[in-house]
């Protein structure tokens, strides 16, 4: 069973009316989709709501999902739809202080190749290097195992054969090397 | 101890159930496991987050309550009403929208039907009236060639006519 397997499994369980499921893919993507939601909207807290919206969508449009496609890119389209939405719903109301007529060109347009602001940056710089240094401390074969996996993206039988270890150690090696990490940025989860 | 076990064997299940890694028995009690624990659903969150991180996929900003305001938005309008319910699975929708058609084929048949029989009657009863009356007029003919016959016969049959001539007049027009 692959990724989009589980994600088709979660689908579907929420086109019978489980909300837990739903909820479970609002978890698993809710970070991508903000990240592709910020191409197109400057505001923090705009963002969120439009994350927010793509979510309702998705949840009210679920049952036209047939798995044809993987469920990320389905959703990816309708966050990209979203927020375009949003802007041309901006761009139509009078804005809230005066612009300049030179701004007014680019105002609620295209998308914002660079809307980092200072502290978002440092937030999402210090979860990496949090990440980064939990990889560092744990144990060798924690690290290559969990490395293989998420980066290579090699199955539990691949690596079991690669490194001539029993797949169940390598599902616990894999869950070990996560609690440690999970451990390291959970202070800065809140 | 064998709670702290258990639950560690929880979450090492639905660690691999994330890596598409386990059986399909196994699947439905990862997916049992973690819709029902809010524990399991956040290392669920967590460990997504350390997927993304470690696949780069740049993200610049996380959301962590984002799944709760969702779920909250949700439960709001689904008391609301104003929510619409997922539509039914594909398979189901095709089954009740042929059943739909059959019903709807059925109920325009009966409704032709129900309005083709009071004309077929009526027809039925024209018809039966026409060949009476055509049987009239052919008694009537039949009657005047077997006149002098009948007459005759009459005068054989000592007074006794009606019947007879009845009978004889519909069997001679009969086919």
């Amino acid at each position: 069973m692959s990724d989009a397997e589980v994600d088709w499994q979660l689908a579907q369980r929420t086109q019978q009316g489980d909300r837990a499921a739903f909820d479970l893919l609002v978890r698993k993507y809710q970070n991508r989709l903000l990240s592709v939601i910020s191409q197109y909207v400057r505001d923090s807290g705009d963002m969120h709501d439009v994350a927010q919206e793509s979510f309702i969508c998705a949840y009210r449009a679920i049952g036209q999902f047939r798995g044809d496609s993987a469920f990320y890119s389905w959703l990816y389209r309708i966050a990209v739809n979203t927020a375009k939405n949003w802007l041309k719903a901006r761009a139509c109301r009078p804005p809230g202080s005066d612009i300049d007529i030179s701004d007014a060109t680019d105002f609620g347009l295209a998308p914002l190749v660079n809307s980092d602001t200072p502290e978002r940056l440092l937030q999402s710089e210090e979860i990496e290097a949090q990440i980064g240094q939990a990889l560092a401390r744990m144990p060798e074969e924690l690290r290559t195992t969990i490395l293989m996996r998420e980066v290579e993206g090699m199955s539990y039988q691949e690596i079991a054969a690669a490194i001539d270890i029993p797949v169940g150690t390598v599902r616990s090696r894999i869950f070990r090397a996560r609690e440690m990490i999970e451990q390291q940025i959970k202070p800065l989860l809140g | 101890m064998a709670t702290e076990e258990h639950i560690a064997r929880e979450a090492q299940l639905v660690s691999a159930w994330m890596d598409g890694e386990l059986e399909e028995f196994e699947q439905r009690r990862a997916l049992q496991l973690t819709t029902g624990s809010r524990l399991l659903q956040q290392q669920w969150q967590q460990h997504h987050l350390i997927r993304d991180v470690l696949q780069h996929h740049h993200f610049r900003q996380i959301a962590p309550d984002l799944a709760i305001r969702v779920s909250q938005q949700l439960d709001q309008e689904a008391q609301s009403n104003n929510i619409t319910v997922p539509k039914l699975p594909t398979y189901w929708r095709q089954q009740i929208g042929r059943w739909a058609m059959v019903a709807s084929v059925a109920v325009v048949a009966l409704l032709l039907l129900s309005l083709r029989q009071p004309a077929e009657q009526g027809q039925l009863i024209t018809t039966a009236e026409n060949q009476a009356v055509e049987r009239r007029a052919g008694d009537s003919a039949a009657m005047r060639t077997m006149a002098p016959y009948l007459v005759n016969h009459a005068t054989y049959s000592g007074g006794i006519r009606a019947p007879y001539v009845t009978l004889v007049g519909h069997g001679q027009h009969g086919e």
